[in-house]
């Protein structure tokens, strides 16, 4: 496991066997990561989170998080969230805010 | 109409693959592509494009070149320093493939112009640098039923997708329905872009550009393209259209372009160059004020530098305080909100962003300089390195 998981991770057993299946995994991608300061962090052992309580579990963290919260898409297992999704152990969920430069 | 035989010994290459051919490569002959953005992501595109043989590129470009600009716009060089992008493309496709025809659209694009412009052409390609921008090229695309290949850069990372709603894809606004608020995403002058960046980005809008026109392979449509040059490592999102996309879904409200600056609550300057000149608005100062505080032995005013620490280090200003945008919510508190504060940064953007902050948290007199370091350099102190 490990180093697929991004783009693989959609089609993963959520009933996986084993410790990772305990795990939500965050990624944060762009300017994200310079207002969290790591590009991926792991919460073991997380209830099953609603997009707004993953967001105020954040953005409590990181309260610079917050300005970012509107643009910002997120991305669950490899697939594209809309609207209100809970997110469960053992999932991959990617912030992916829109970046302008070209 | 059949190839030369000059153009059947350069496009050599492409004719005995079987997915080109000479059918294929006579869909490139004919095929129509406007780049928006002759910059980081329009120079290997457009350079790429043509040495493949589209027949008629289009560029979208009205700004000059500059020499901060060189370290990734390879569509230009050295000695075109200061002549249009447009025109410097001009010169360097017409060396590379005088076959295709560049057509020079020297102006930028508006929701006055782009549906004139854009109706010309059979494939789009997004290699802007501004959300506006983006919206506009998206909406326009959309209205006119044209794919729209996008892609975007930030430091060393990119992302890169087909839309292409016409085709059953989603659309920018599916992705991405709200623009973010102002001066939250630093642009590659404020954050840095690794020069080979929007090389590896622009070559894969080249790729799906082509493979449109030749219609095979499949495309990056559904798809956004993740890349992280850092870690070296790709990743893939599925994106669905959104049945309530307003542009694209099912019951558009959108029917026509709007006003992208206001959509995205900016106001752009029209003219860039005078960005530095003009009269400072109500929670602004010239940099001329700021050679006066800082010139002052009471020291009336303190001044703030929001900037980097990297850009720092590249210059900084005698008197001034560091303090970087990101970190003023749990620092402001070093500063004294009794006293005026003048808020420096690279060019006036992100200092508006701290002064308000600092006025909204009881700082009496908070005021950004306009223009910023670059506006110091220009009217201050010439010696002052640009960057």
């Amino acid at each position: 496991m490990g180093a697929g998981r991004g783009a693989g991770g959609a089609g993963e057993p959520r009933g996986d066997p084993g410790i990772e299946r305990l795990i939500m995994r965050i990624l944060f991608f762009a300017h994200l990561k310079n207002v969290t300061g790591q590009a991926e962090l792991e919460w073991p052992n997380s209830p099953p989170l609603k997009t707004p309580d993953l967001w105020d579990r954040l953005t409590r963290e990181w309260p610079a998080l917050a300005v970012h919260r509107q643009a910002t898409r997120l991305a669950c297992n490899g697939e594209y969230t809309m609207g209100d999704e809970v997110f469960h152990p053992g999932d991959e969920i990617a912030l992916i805010p829109p970046v302008s430069g070209g | 109409m059949a190839l030369s035989n000059d153009e059947i010994r350069r496009y050599s290459r492409h004719l005995i693959l079987p997915q080109v051919g000479l059918a294929g490569q006579q869909k490139l002959r004919a095929a129509g592509v406007l780049v928006v953005g002759a910059g980081g992501l329009g120079s290997p595109i457009a350079l790429y494009l043509a040495a493949a043989g589209v027949g008629r590129l289009g560029l979208v470009d009205f700004d000059a070149v500059e020499l901060s600009n060189l370290q990734r716009q390879v569509l230009h060089g050295t000695p075109d320093e200061g002549r249009p992008k447009t025109a410097s493309a001009i010169d360097a496709l017409q060396r590379l493939n005088p076959h295709v025809e560049v057509i020079a659209h020297d102006t930028r694009l508006t929701a006055g112009n782009a549906m004139k412009i854009i109706a010309d052409y059979d494939v789009v390609v997004d290699g802007t640098d501004n959300f506006p921008t983006r919206y506009l090229t998206n909406d326009a695309c959309v209205l006119l039923r044209k794919p729209n290949v996008y892609g975007s850069i930030f430091r060393f990372e990119g992302q890169a997708s087909v839309f292409a709603p016409h085709l059953g894809g989603p659309c920018y606004r599916c992705l991405f329905p709200e623009p973010p608020p102002p001066g939250t995403v630093p642009t590659c002058a404020e954050g840095g872009v690794l020069g080979v960046l929007p090389g590896v980005i622009g070559c894969i809008q080249a790729t799906e550009i082509l493979k449109l026109i030749l219609g095979t392979g499949t495309p990056l449509m559904g798809r956004l393209l993740l890349y992280d040059a850092l870690d070296l490592r790709f990743r893939e999102i599925k994106v669905r259209r959104d049945p309530a996309c307003p542009i694209c879904g099912e019951s558009p409200t959108l029917t026509g372009l709007i006003d992208y600056e206001d959509f995205c609550g900016i106001k752009m300057n029209p003219n860039p160059q005078s960005a530095t000149g003009g009269n400072a608005g109500p929670t602004e100062v010239s940099v001329h004020d700021l050679r006066t505080a800082l010139n002052d032995p009471s020291a009336t005013v303190q001044v703030l530098d929001v900037r980097e620490p990297m850009e720092h280090q590249i210059v900084s200003l005698p008197g001034t305080t560091l303090i970087p945008l990101g970190e003023l919510p749990h620092r402001f508190e070093e500063l004294d909100p009794d006293r005026p504060c003048y808020v420096l940064c690279h060019h006036g953007i992100r200092s508006l962003r701290a002064a308000a902050f600092l006025a909204a948290q009881g700082f009496r007199d908070a005021r950004s300089v306009r223009g910023g370091i670059a506006a110091w350099a220009d009217e201050i102190d010439p010696s002052v390195p640009r960057y």
